[in-house]
């Protein structure tokens, strides 16, 4: 039932999402998610509450396992890999509720994520460093980070994401609670960072600014994509408007 | 001969169901390790044991006091113990509930001694036949005492306002807090009926077996058993599985080995742990 | 990826403090330089009487004992609530080889540990493989060591049973037996600066930074590429063997073994009262945990001979109360401050 609004050519696509089908107890959320992830670009994921879109994230990332379907990252079928797994390859994901280590401080926080290799033992305190001043934490580097306000740390929980050098983000309401001086800064962020070859996906509530940030959107309904294409078509639909009626 | 090692596994698995639905119940709804659960049922034995030495009333008469006095300790301890530390993390419930075991367990040692004490009832040793099978009269009645208060559990948790607030809570204790429901309240009233049924457990044990203060440490610990065989808030699961465990481990004893009857169970336990797939298992998200 | 550089004086960047003595600077070092000294000099500096020296050995056995809990049940976060267990393999292992088989308790020694592992291994594998809420683990581990006293009580033939073992008394170093007893004190002290040592470079390591993230948020931690597993059992194996060693040394020191003495659930209880008072996040906290606690249940044993239990009982009014009060123990009341989490390590 997914139906093709705008042309979205899929050039390369990275992530490919193919028939997932989840089911919890006798709940179907997910009846049958055919999506390809384009490479290099941001793709924006909306849908009401309950459609399953975390739902996707966490099979996607590992943490759920698919009942039916496949997920195929640069080619491969990752879809029985475990969450760090995936990690490893460079498949990095947030959470609706941000998680971060709240006894360990804020510099802790990304340590904990330098690079594997041991002989990047020097590196890994610049580029946390490097980090905490690209995200303006740098004077909390040694507060314990369950001192930091809500905002804080969601951006400690974005700056560890980019310890990682990921390959693919996968954000989860990554603007939610956040006022919009410092929205515009994580947009600004992760344009740049697009720029230099990270794909992204996002899920958001407010319509306007996934229609400003993303290059393509997917619409969660029903357990299916309902509609996937470029943001002008998909904003001026008549049902997404219905339903999302300027955002949250 | 058989039939009376039946006879003792099912008042054994008796008590283990009570004891052992007691703690699903507050394992289930309060989420946490109820370490004291052992600790409780010897306290509701000695409590027993001091009314009939004062009052000189027969140990079965003293069930409604021992289950009164028993409620009011489990609602005291959920409240003023347990309820302050559910906002910090893991350790301090696990930790703390530890703890009033340990008081509670040596507390009755270093108060009242070592020594074993007992009690006898207007019963006393009387038997009568049942289908050619001789049964202690206080054995049936802890069979049947053990029934009836399972049942009348599960009717309370299915049919009664309360019991309802308690399986809301217990199956989301966010929704339930949204839905107005005082959910502290519902703790403290889940940890005063789970010492309640410890309680009645009591009473019905001490006609049959010795009082002493570490008489409930292996009751405290084979009731997890009960929880994880029988399933999480699952109340018919835990009185099979009590039985079942009752029974196993009297025939071991007499058949095999009495010293290891008790390790068999945490053998079950272990694997029981490691493969059973469902219940505990459902996790949110798989990490490991 | 690149981010802007910023243009820096040229000397490295200072902001990041992991918790770790050599920022600590000098007076830092002297203190602990003083300290060390004077423990090693204690049995023979003032002719004090070899009971307090009999303390000092038993202090430094807790402390062992209570970092490394602070390893699997601290760092990790995994409450090892029948950590008794691993001592008694420990001693019983070394101490069966040492009767049965005439191999000397230095080889059993490492024998034990490499058993403690094995143990670990096979325990914590399923238990925490299947990523079951750490309730569970602590459950398990009761269950452990509950089976293993009961085991160890029942094969009596084998083992001594609940009437113990008495070990041969050969005074010959390379048996593990001095005749001096106070040589004994300086082995305890080698294992105990050993541990310490290790928790301490243990919490400045990436193996455990790894074992922090997974306490705090193991979901968290998957999701950065931390093998959830992986961490956990490395905890726990590492505190296992380590409680072996100490239970091997333990034997040979009191020369006499039941299950009673090295695996009874009132041994996991201290261990578990030493970490915890002193702070189970810090490399420190078993060692001050056991400095204040064991001269304290050394008075009570004295005073309350016939009303046994009564220590117990004051343990557990103490732990009920470092829960509701204290839950981080005594340096845990440190560590908002950087400066002091540079020598206690939180």
């Amino acid at each position: 039932m997914a139906k093709d609004c705008g042309l979205v050519t899929m050039t390369n696509s990275i992530l490919s999402i193919q028939s997932v089908k989840k089911s919890f107890g006798g709940l179907d959320v997910l009846k049958g998610i055919n999506l390809d992830i384009e490479q290099g670009k941001i793709t924006g994921i909306i849908g009401p509450n309950g459609a399953g879109k975390s739902t996707l994230f966490d099979i996607i990332s590992g943490y759920q396992k698919a009942n039916e379907g496949k997920i195929i990252f640069e080619g491969k079928d990752v879809s029985a890999l475990m969450p760090h797994l995936l990690a490893r390859q460079g498949v990095i994901r947030t959470f609706q509720l941000t998680r971060i280590f709240r006894n360990l401080t804020v510099a802790e926080n990304l340590l904990v994520f330098s690079s594997n290799s041991k002989n990047q033992k020097g590196n890994s305190n610049e580029r946390a460093i490097e980090i905490l001043e690209f995200v303006h934490l740098s004077g909390l580097a040694n507060a314990e980070a369950s001192t930091l306000s809500y905002g804080q740390s969601k951006l400690l929980e974005f700056a560890q994401v980019l310890m990682h050098s990921p390959k693919i983000l996968l954000l989860d309401e990554p603007f939610a609670g956040i006022n919009p001086g410092l929205i515009d800064q994580m947009m600004e962020h992760l344009r740049k960072l697009q720029s230099e070859g990270l794909t992204i996906v996002l899920i958001e509530h407010n319509l306007p600014m996934v229609a400003k940030l993303c290059d393509s959107i997917a619409v969660v309904s029903n357990g299916v994509i309902e509609m996937h294409g470029e943001p002008d078509v998909i904003v001026n639909d008549s049902r997404v408007k219905e339903v999302f009626l300027g955002g949250h | 001969m058989f039939a009376s090692v039946l006879v003792s596994g099912l008042v054994l698995g008796g008590i283990y169901s009570l004891v052992g639905a007691g703690l699903n119940l507050i394992f289930g709804v309060i989420k946490i390790i109820n370490f004291a659960q052992g600790a409780l049922l010897m306290f509701g034995a000695y409590l027993s044991y001091w009314i009939v030495t004062w009052l000189g009333i027969d140990p079965y008469l003293t069930l409604p006091l021992v289950v009164i006095g028993m409620a009011l300790l489990g609602y005291t301890i959920q409240t003023a113990l347990i309820n302050p530390v559910l906002k910090q993390e893991r350790t301090s419930q696990l930790l703390i509930t530890f703890g009033i075991a340990l008081l509670i367990q040596n507390g009755a040692l270093a108060l009242w001694g070592p020594d074993i004490r007992f009690v006898k009832s207007f019963v006393g040793y009387n038997t009568f036949a049942f289908f050619g099978i001789r049964i202690g009269v206080s054995a049936a009645i802890a069979i049947l005492g053990a029934a009836v208060i399972i049942s009348l559990l599960f009717i309370f948790l299915n049919k009664s306002k309360m019991g309802t607030a308690i399986r809301a809570v217990s199956q989301q204790s966010d929704s339930a807090l949204l839905a107005g429901i005082d959910v502290k309240r519902v703790y403290a009233i889940a940890f005063a009926i789970g010492s309640a049924m410890v309680g009645v457990a009591s009473v019905l044990m001490i006609p049959i077996y010795d009082i002493f203060p570490l008489m409930g440490e292996q009751f405290g610990v084979i009731a997890f058993i009960v929880v994880v065989l029988g399933g999480l808030g699952n109340v018919q699961g835990a009185a099979i599985a009590g039985v079942f465990l009752g029974v196993t481990q009297n025939i071991f004893a007499v058949y095999v080995s009495n010293q290891l009857s008790v390790a068999v169970l945490f053998l079950i336990f272990l694997i029981t742990l490691l493969f059973r797939p469902q219940g505990i298992f459902i996790r949110k998200m798989r990490v490991a | 990826m690149r981010f802007p550089k910023k243009k820096t004086s040229g000397e490295p960047d200072n902001i990041l403090t992991i918790p770790g003595l050599q920022n600590a600077g000098w007076p830092a070092f002297f203190g602990i330089a003083i300290i060390l000294v004077g423990i090693l000099a204690f049995p023979v500096a003032f002719d004090v009487r070899f009971y307090f020296v009999q303390v000092g050995i038993l202090i430094m056995f807790y402390a062992t004992l209570g970092t490394a809990w602070g390893i699997v049940g601290g760092y990790a976060g995994q409450h090892s609530i029948g950590q008794a267990a691993f001592v008694g393999i420990g001693a019983y292992t070394s101490t069966l080889l040492y009767m049965k088989l005439n191999i000397s308790p230095w080889i059993g020694l490492f024998a034990g540990m490499l058993l403690a592992a094995f143990v670990a291994v096979i325990i914590g594998y399923p238990l925490f493989r299947y990523g079951l809420k750490g309730d569970y683990f602590a459950l398990g581990t009761v269950a452990l060591g509950l089976i293993i006293f009961e085991v160890t009580t029942s094969f009596s033939s084998f083992t001594g049973g609940s009437q113990g073992i008495p070990l041969k008394y050969e005074e010959n170093p390379l048996n593990f037996q001095f005749p001096n007893r106070t040589v004994y004190y300086y082995i305890i002290f080698v294992i105990w600066l050993a541990t310490v040592i290790t928790s301490y470079k243990l919490r400045r390591s990436r193996a455990g930074f790894e074992m922090l993230a997974v306490r705090d948020d193991e979901i968290a931690a998957a999701r950065g590429g931390i093998s959830v597993l992986k961490a956990k059992l490395t905890a726990f194996v590492l505190a296992g063997v380590i409680s072996a060693a100490a239970g091997t040394f333990f034997a040979q020191f009191i020369l006499f073994l039941d299950p009673g003495t090295v695996m009874s659930l009132a041994i996991s209880v201290q261990i578990i009262l030493v970490a915890v008072l002193g702070g189970m996040n810090s490399y420190l906290g078993g060692t001050l945990g056991a400095i204040i606690l064991i001269p304290v249940s050394q008075l009570l044993a004295s005073t309350f001979t016939e009303r046994p239990g009564t220590d117990l009982a004051l343990y557990g009014v103490i732990l009920i109360i470092l829960m509701l009060f204290m839950p981080n123990g005594i340096l845990g009341l440190f560590r908002k401050s950087p400066k002091w989490r540079k020598i206690v390590g939180w």
